[in-house]
């Protein structure tokens, strides 16, 4: 019978510790469609994203089609962060000749 | 008897299987687990404990399980641990929370939350299965023993 148990458990941890290396990720979770979270849900990034300074999650990726979502990037979400935004009463520079 | 050892050793390894498997993958991939649990709808202030509570206790429970004398502290846990988890995945199915992103490791995360659930009620209802071998073969150990004792009186 001890024979029996220690074959029994030693298949299932070392078939365990292979399982766990073998699932491992090994990809840049970065390369796959990166979402965000808006308070309510998930949505894609923009084009022109970026990550600002923040120990918050930035973005996130899915890899069962949205059911769940895992933390990619740290930082606060910034949907543009190159965009310069025009006020209304700022004046007007023309700069065509 | 025989029959109910070799179940015993299988519901152990199955046991075993999981929580070595489960704990291994978040040390493998801890920057990702960390940053799971900080998403969890818990105080982030549990975070720095409960990123190491959880994997840990996972081992602890393989590693009591392997031995007899700990075996049914074992299950009892593992029927802790599991039941928990199971009534965390019932509450993300009532749409308890406004978010949950997963927190399990490895090929387990890519589970919906139905077929979570449906493997978690597996491991309670096989920790119970082997609460209840476990118990019934102590007490036969120790009325075998008394009977034993008695007889050298």
């Amino acid at each position: 019978m001890k024979k029996i148990k220690a074959t029994i458990l030693s298949l299932a941890v070392v078939f365990s510790v292979c399982a766990a290396f073998a699932t491992k990720p090994h990809w840049d979770c970065t390369t796959l469609p990166q979402y965000w979270f808006n308070g309510t849900g998930y949505q894609p990034v923009s084009q022109f994203y970026g990550c600002m300074q923040g120990s918050t999650t930035c973005t996130f990726y899915t890899l069962n089609g949205g059911i769940t979502y895992s933390p990619c990037a740290v930082g606060t979400y910034n949907n543009c962060p190159s965009c310069t935004v025009e006020t209304p009463n700022a004046p007007h520079i023309n700069t065509a000749h | 008897m025989f029959k109910r050892q070799v179940l015993l050793e299988c519901i152990s390894a199955l046991l075993i299987l999981l929580f070595v498997y489960a704990s291994l993958s978040k040390f493998l991939d801890f920057r990702t687990f960390y940053k799971e649990m900080d998403n969890q709808p818990l105080p982030n202030s549990w975070t720095p404990v409960l990123v190491w509570v959880i994997p840990c206790t996972e081992v602890a429970i393989s590693v009591s399980l392997i031995f007899e004398r700990t075996r049914l502290l074992g299950f009892y846990s593992s029927l802790i641990v599991m039941g928990l988890f199971t009534i965390y995945t019932g509450i993300v199915l009532a749409h308890f929370f406004p978010y949950v992103p997963c927190s399990c490791g490895g090929v387990i995360k890519r589970l919906t939350w139905t077929q979570h659930l449906f493997l978690n009620l597996f491991f309670v209802g096989i920790s119970i299965v082997g609460v209840v071998i476990q118990t019934r073969k102590r007490f036969t150990q120790i009325s075998v023993n008394s009977k034993n004792k008695n007889s050298f009186v």
